[in-house]
């Protein structure tokens, strides 16, 4: 108990400030986060069944939840297109095979290069991008809820859409990449709006795959957030016990430490999985 | 130097703890604007941060009792959110 109060309450032993709130204590508490951080990168990399990312992802289901959200604006489905289909997995490939997190390659290549070599030419073509997200829902979400990503999956001039799911190594990272690829064919008339119009392409059941115990994202979120969470407790305790002692002292400003901590841990929190460009 | 309690500091100085509170909560919005883009959400909570220490530096300034050993302090808990926060977002 003595040790707790020690550590984690002002007493006469830590000179009437939690221990952990000293500078000392801070500094211990930062090189366990750097420990943690990598060991986390080293068990993940050598124990990707342990600690690894697992993500089931169809490119159907991009596609039947992308009409939801069209159909839910009044706009027709885009049909599924097997050449931007696999303009998109060459995308995918390339981005892997260069190591590279863009719209444009490192020597260049812009997406419609994917598109015109698969033999798809365009009036319009459109490229939205994501990785590391482990089920549809939340790709289709992250789009949706950015207004660059959103403009293509609403726009009325596409016609056809092509999705490609890959996984890999980028950046020395295991990773699933989603690259959705949208366009309409010289000669075809953009989409108009059509209420009511059907799915073009029916679900299909999703395979069961093994996945890791938990993945590092996860583990790594539980302990920052602990992390954060019990020194903005300690910090309240200590603004708390201190005013009801009416105790002087001459350091930093524990609530202004609660304040800020607070916001940082309401951050982690709410932090998704996932990146789109 | 000026050594106050509590109660006696928050109510000499609610402006200061006000802004505290907006330039973090802005950072918060710009968190959540800036969802899934992990390199602006890094840039903003780096800027969290700075503009951390610098309040502090300025409050304590303020009530005159500045010292390199509380900057320090300041310094070190922008550094732990910083990190922390950071960790999360290489893993996400």
């Amino acid at each position: 108990m003595s040790v707790i109060t020690h550590l984690f309450l002002p007493h006469h032993t830590n000179n009437q400030r939690a221990k952990i709130l000293h500078p000392s204590s801070l500094l211990v508490v930062l090189s366990l986060v750097l420990v943690f951080q990598m060991a986390v990168g080293k068990i993940s990399y050598r124990y990707p069944r342990i600690l690894g990312y697992a993500s089931v992802i169809q490119p159907v289901q991009i596609l039947t939840l992308t009409n939801q959200q069209r159909q839910s604006q009044g706009l027709p489905a885009l049909e599924l297109d097997p050449q931007l289909s696999a303009a998109a997995a060459r995308k995918a490939a390339d981005m892997f095979a260069r190591d590279y997190w863009s719209h444009v390659s490192p020597a260049g290549t812009q997406p419609w290069t994917f598109i015109t070599a698969a033999g798809y030419s365009y009036r319009y073509a459109g490229e939205n991008l994501a990785r590391d997200f482990s089920d549809p829902d939340s790709v289709v979400q992250a789009w949706m809820n950015s207004p660059s990503h959103r403009e293509n999956m609403l726009s009325n001039r596409y016609r056809d859409m092509g999705v490609a799911v890959a996984d890999g190594n980028l950046g020395g990272r295991e990773t699933t990449l989603v690259v959705q690829m949208f366009g309409t064919r010289l000669g075809q008339a953009p989409a108009t709006a059509a209420v009511g119009s059907a799915f073009t392409v029916k679900a299909q059941e999703v395979l069961p795959t093994s996945a890791p115990v938990t993945s590092p994202f996860t583990l790594t979120k539980i302990f920052s957030v602990s992390l954060l969470v019990l020194f903005a407790a300690v910090l309240l305790l200590d603004v708390v016990i201190v005013n009801r002692r009416r105790l002087v002292r001459w350091t930093s400003k524990s609530f202004a430490h609660f304040i800020f901590l607070a916001v940082v841990a309401l951050a982690a929190i709410t932090l998704i999985r996932g990146q789109i460009i | 130097m000026n050594r106050i309690i509590f109660e006696k500091d928050f109510s000499r100085h609610p402006l200061h703890y006000f802004t505290l509170l907006c330039v973090q909560v802005i950072g918060l919005w710009g968190l959540f604007w800036y969802a899934h883009q992990p390199r602006m959400q890094l840039a903003i909570i780096i800027s969290m941060g700075v503009s951390y220490v610098v309040w502090g530096i300025i409050h304590h300034y303020d009530h005159r009792d500045l010292h390199i050993k509380i900057i320090a302090e300041y310094i070190l808990i922008a550094l732990l959110a910083v990190l922390i926060f950071g960790t999360l977002l290489i893993n996400s």
